[in-house]
């Protein structure tokens, strides 16, 4: 089984129905109509050679009425299994460490696509065109997937087999599921890669039986047993995360403002889980509490943010959560700045851009950004950072976080290949992914993922069920324009048990 | 009385702080109002034209570090007035008689058009973080404080500054120059100004450049308020301003410019104050949270509706337009009704064939694209009946649309009922919407109708849209907005061919309905209200009844359709289907092809969907090789060239409201018949000349 049948039906649906009665009244309303029609009929004919064709019109407006009504009752939904008969696949019995390497050559495989004896095929689809927040999304994404390929086949790629990205689409923001579908027509790729701001053609690319790699900002769509997320598998998006309360404990801050969109709902439901985690932790970090709220911002702030920063200014306010893009963010550091409020550290969700906060001079300094992977500035220890570093830099490019995650899910698609063992296709890649990277850190760069059962979104309620075992993120701080890691640089994860939301303090830690 | 100090220093305080943005809105005013003072025009397209010098002075400072004088130079003094010429010799001079409706379709057109041929020519994109620069060195980031309780940057003070010199500076034109009299006579009658030995082509050539270069000055300044520069953002600026203009009567400057600061005060104010008082009032809260960020779509809204102005405005018209040829008639083709059963059948034979190669052949890819085709052709119906018979232009479709495909998802989510009848729901819930809007909007007619839809489809996207109990809220972000397809009796329409072809009968049966009512009395009645709205009142029409019929049925088409897009995707998909931008391309491309017609909605859905990836990517070329490998090299060409040639395409519009397809096959039509007399002539002369010979 490679896919999950549509939400919101059930198979049941279809036998709740119950057509005969509703064939019955529809019929017997239909016939009351023709009678009426019959009765009227010699007396309005004259009448209606004068008139315009409306009571014909009319009638047939009646008639169509009628019959949608015998259609609507002969209705239900489909489950969408007559679409979906592929078979669920087990993994091959022996499991392959992460990250192994294969040296024997190519074991002849037919009837794969986009496998041949000297390639394995990949796709990639994604925003390139019409962002409306101009930010480097599938060109980036792209650059890490080229760069963990070119290295991995450096090596020998899988089997003697070179891994090769052969197809880049640019879904120009809203013709996501266009691209993959053509994706899934031309069935001559493997697997396929995506980073699209609306990844609304994932799960017809799933649905198809192709693993599927993405950045995962859109956890509905990415929910599905062949869809992969990085640098997450899937994100509580409501639940309130033990890290915020971390940073305001290290920033001593008592007065939060937290602001998001009213236009996304993404936004405005993280926002409200700062809220949440400030109100929840609030006695254990110093009885801080929020004293402005804001998830009605108007995308884009064409008014600006001034009310807003007075507002936060009376209040006293002594740290910012900013739910938004980094370009508003900009844009509210230059409006505190012009209130007298430039000091007042801003916590970001969006602005991990090395390059953009240098280029913003001061206007970040002092601040918070929150992220779920071994930021570049970490020690490399143990983990592939420096192998990253040096592979993304061959083509003249800069590390970026978009290519960071391209490299990651590059990795994630060579280890769920090699799991399958020599005899692999894509059911088998899929399901030995699922059971294999169930501690998944794709060479120390993020935190251990579990792609056993991060394929739901996890409420507070399932954390326990679809949450990884354990919670950690990493933070940096901005110091002249760059970022360095708060706490150790050679371990820069914190870390809290995966299925509770309650306080603890963390376990600084690193992985491999 | 420390009280009443305080909140009268926020007041002020918030009076500044609204200046920026009220300046912003009153720079776009401004241009409305000069555009349609010095050309008749209400031009839609004033922020695109903004934004093509914003991008070509983000080029030069930013990318190629040019100095900020020849940067100036070359985006605002020698681009922005060369745009406006090559508008007003190419377009604007040959619509000289059409109606205001005519050339607001064209403006609407080169608002979809401009920024995507200014980024494709210039090779930009949007960047994050590649903040455009003001005019002033560190124009953002030094700050003066005159009053000290709010410091306005370098930037900011440029721009009020060229914004109090600009209303002046024109009023002073129009009132005090031969050449503000000359633009203003040109508009009121071309060859009266003729008459008086002034050249109208040239007046109206530098009423244009003069409109461009106040465009492209207005762009260089809003540019550094965005942190990014964004073609929508500017597009999404001039809709708010349109209120202001509004509020000037399209004509009154300092009218315009004082609407504008006042919007930008008024949002500021009210961001200030609601939440404090919600604070403490717990009915304001909602208030506050569905309608904070709709309030510039609120006030213009509300500006249409109720300022009286805009009821009593007329379209001006040239006392000597009829010394000039008249307009081309609207071409129509007129048949037998032997031509039309054979036309019929053809239609019929050819669409069971092309559904056969397509149910036979297609791959997944190209039956998606064909389904979605056909789905948008029942959509684009809804644009035939409003637009092309009630003669009506609506910018909201696309809320009418989602509104029936979000009641399909709800329904189907919180009762578990089954699509196809929730698409009737959503259908029916639709009508009632588009009956409740025609309300304030039936008596505005002309431009106005137009411009408050667009308001209405920007509420919609704004307020609407976050409600629960339509978008979904948190359920739609953690599960998604998943439809099914529908069982109907034995069929299941999970099948994608199955689909199809439902859908295609769905489409026939509303072709069938939309010819019906143009011929029926509801079109008559449109159509004599098209011709003469006195008249027909006269003759016992109500204008109000038909429209509200018109706009109910038109949105119950659009609800429906968007139900079946839902269900055909099985998922809303609200960015990628519904938003106001791309209902303004629905309009844009069925305006273009053919609003009169079914046949134009369903070519016009054809070249919306498959236009792309049949021409621009050159699946044309592969088919007719035979060999995908031989597409030329330089496909595929960018997507935004579909939004460059259909938005250039309303340019027909005016000249031919039938569109392209119905031009053509009008055109084909008189030739034909042109043929046959000939034929005809030549007969009788033969049989005359037979005659005389014997």
């Amino acid at each position: 089984m490679t896919g999950e049948p549509l939400s919101g039906t059930s198979a049941s649906d279809a036998r709740k129905r119950d057509p005969v009665s509703g064939s019955v009244e529809g019929s017997t309303s239909l016939n009351r109509m023709n009678s009426n029609n019959r009765g009227e009929k010699n007396m309005v004919r004259s009448e209606r050679s004068a008139r315009p064709r409306s009571g014909k019109t009319m009638r047939a407006a009646a008639a169509l009425v009628a019959a949608v009504a015998l259609v609507a009752a002969g209705c239900g939904n489909s489950d969408g299994e007559s679409a979906d008969d592929t078979e669920t696949t087990k993994a091959p019995a022996t499991t392959t460490a992460e990250g192994t390497e294969t040296t024997g050559a190519a074991t002849p495989i037919t009837g794969v696509p986009g496998v041949t004896d000297t390639e394995i095929k990949f796709a990639s689809f994604g925003t390139i065109s019409n962002n409306p927040l101009g930010t480097c999304v599938l060109e980036c994404f792209n650059r890490g997937v080229k760069a963990y390929f070119a290295y991995r086949n450096s090596e020998g790629g899988v089997d003697g087999r070179q891994l090769v990205l052969t197809s880049e689409l640019d879904d120009q923001l809203s013709k996501n599921k266009e691209r993959a579908l053509e994706i899934v027509s031309a069935g001559d790729t493997f697997g396929a890669f995506s980073a699209a701001q609306i990844g609304t053609g994932w799960q017809d690319v799933a649905a198809a039986g192709m693993p599927l790699y993405v950045w995962n900002i859109s956890p509905a769509d990415a929910a599905n047993d062949a869809i992969f997320g990085f640098p997450q598998g899937t994100i509580c998006v409501d639940c309130p995360r033990q890290i915020n309360g971390m940073i305001i404990k290290e920033a001593k801050a008592t007065k939060i403002a937290v602001l998001g969109y009213g236009v996304s709902e993404n936004s405005k439901v993280s926002a409200q889980a700062v809220q949440r985690a400030v109100e929840t932790y609030s006695d254990d970090i110093g009885g801080a509490e929020v004293v402005y709220f804001n998830d009605d911002i108007a995308f884009g702030v064409p008014n600006g943010l001034g009310p807003e920063v007075t507002a936060m200014k009376d209040k006293g306010v002594d740290l910012v959560f900013g739910s938004i893009d980094l370009n508003a963010m900009k844009t509210l550091a230059q409006e505190m700045a012009r209130q007298g409020m430039g000091d007042v550290p801003m916590v970001h969700a969006n602005t991990y851009d090395q390059k953009f906060v240098k280029e913003a001079g001061d206007l970040f300094e002092g601040d918070f950004v929150s992220v779920q992977f071994r930021p570049f500035e970490a020690e490399a220890g143990d983990s592939d950072l420096d192998l990253f570093k040096e592979w993304v830099s061959k083509d003249g490019n800069d590390p970026v976080e978009l290519a960071y995650f391209g490299w990651i899910a590059a990795r994630a698609a060579y280890d769920g290949i090699v799991a399958a063992g020599p005899q692999f296709d894509q059911a088998k890649v899929i399901a030995a992914s699922n059971e294999t990277l169930n501690d998944y850190t794709a060479g120390g760069l993020i935190p251990p993922q579990d792609y056993g059962r991060s394929h739901t979104v996890p409420t507070v309620d399932t954390l326990d069920q679809f949450g990884n075992k354990t919670n950690c993120s990493s933070v940096v701080k901005v110091k002249g324009g760059e970022f360095e890691v708060l706490g150790d640089a050679a371990k820069p994860f914190f870390c809290w048990p995966g299925d509770t939301v309650e306080w603890s303090e963390p376990e600084q830690t690193d992985f491999k | 009385m420390i009280i009443g100090a305080s909140v009268l220093e926020d007041v002020a305080r918030a009076f500044l702080q609204g200046l920026p943005p009220g300046t912003v809105y009153a720079l776009v005013a401004l241009g409305f109002v000069l555009t349609y003072k010095t050309s008749g025009v209400f031009n839609l397209a004033f922020g695109a034209q903004a934004y093509v010098s914003a991008v070509m002075f983000f080029k030069t400072r930013v990318e190629w570090e040019w100095p900020v004088l020849p940067a100036l130079v070359l985006s605002v003094f020698v681009m922005a007035p060369l745009i406006g010429v090559v508008l007003e010799l190419l377009v604007f001079r040959h619509l000289r008689n059409s109606s205001a409706i005519s050339k607001l379709v064209v403006t609407i057109g080169l608002a979809v058009a401009l920024p995507s041929l200014a980024e494709i020519f210039m090779g930009f994109e949007t960047q994050s973080g590649r903040t455009p620069e003001g005019v002033l060195d560190q124009g953002a980031s030094v700050f003066y404080d005159p009053f000290g309780i709010y410091a306005f940057s370098r930037n900011e003070l440029v721009a009020m500054g060229v914004a109090v010199v600009a209303m002046v500076g024109l009023g002073a034109l129009f009132r005090f120059s031969a050449l503000g009299l000359q633009m203003r006579a040109v508009v009121e009658s071309a060859r009266m100004t003729e008459l008086a030995g002034i050249a109208a082509d040239r007046v109206s050539a530098s009423a244009w450049a003069l409109s461009s270069l106040f465009a492209g000055v207005a762009g260089v300044l809003i540019a550094p308020r965005f942190n990014t520069l964004s073609a929508a953002d500017f597009f999404h600026l001039g809709v708010v301003a349109i209120a202001a203009a509004v509020v000037g009567g399209l004509t009154s400057l300092p009218k315009a410019m004082g609407a504008g600061i006042g919007l930008g005060v008024l949002i500021a104010e009210i961001n200030t104050f609601l939440p404090r008082f919600a604070e403490s009032r717990a009915w304001l809260r909602p208030i506050q949270d569905n309608l904070t960020p709709a309030i510039p779509f609120l006030v213009l809204f509300g500006v249409m509706v109720f300022v009286p102005a805009i009821r009593r405005s007329r379209d001006a018209s040239d006392p000597l337009g009829g010394v000039d040829p008249p307009p081309m008639s609207i071409g129509s083709v007129v048949r037998t009704r032997q031509q039309v059963l054979v036309r019929a059948a053809v239609t019929a034979v050819l669409t069971v064939v092309v559904l056969g190669v397509v149910l036979g052949r297609a791959d997944q890819s190209w039956m998606y694209l064909v389904t979605q085709a056909v789905v948008l052709a029942t959509i684009f119906l809804s644009i035939t009946l409003i637009t092309g018979i009630a003669g009506q232009i609506s910018l909201c479709q696309g809320a009418f649309a989602a509104t029936g495909a979000f009641t399909v998802y709800q329904l189907v989510e919180r009762y578990d009922l089954s699509a196809l009848p929730a698409a009737f729901i959503g259908a029916g819930i639709a009508a009632a919407l588009g009956a409740l809007l025609s309300m304030p909007v039936r008596r505005l007619g002309g431009i106005w109708t137009a411009i408050a839809t667009l308001a209405f489809a920007y509420f919609f996207d704004s307020v609407v849209l976050n409600l629960p109990f339509v978008g979904g809220g948190e359920t739609s972000l953690l599960t998604g907005t998943s439809v099914p397809r529908p069982l109907v009796g034995p069929f299941d329409l999970a099948d994608d061919q199955a689909f199809l072809v439902f859908c295609v009968l769905v489409l026939a049966v509303v072709s069938v309905v939309v010819v019906n009512l143009r011929s029926g009395t509801l079109g008559r009645t449109l159509l004599a209200l098209q011709g003469s709205e006195l008249g027909s009142q006269s003759i016992g029409i109500s204008p109000a009844r038909s429209r509200m019929l018109a706009f109910a049925v038109s949105a119950a088409i659009a609800g429906f359709g968007g139900g079946l897009l839902a269900m055909q995707q099985e998922d809303v998909n609200y960015a990628s289907n519904f938003s106001p931008f791309v209902a303004l391309v629905w309009m844009v491309i069925v305006v273009s092809i053919g609003c009169r017609s079914v046949g134009g909605a369903l070519q016009a859905a054809g070249a919306f969907v498959l236009f792309e990836p049949v021409i621009l990517k050159g699946a044309l070329f592969g088919w007719l090789f035979r060999d995908p490998e031989r597409i030329p090299d330089f496909f595929p060409i960018s997507g935004k060239w579909v939004l460059v040639l259909f938005g250039l395409g309303t340019i027909m519009y005016a000249r031919h409201p039938e569109g392209m397809a119905e031009y053509g096959a009008h055109r084909k039509a008189a030739k034909a018949e042109r043929r046959r007399r000939a034929a005809e002539d030549r007969a009788t002369a033969v049989a005359v000349d037979v005659e005389v010979a014997r």
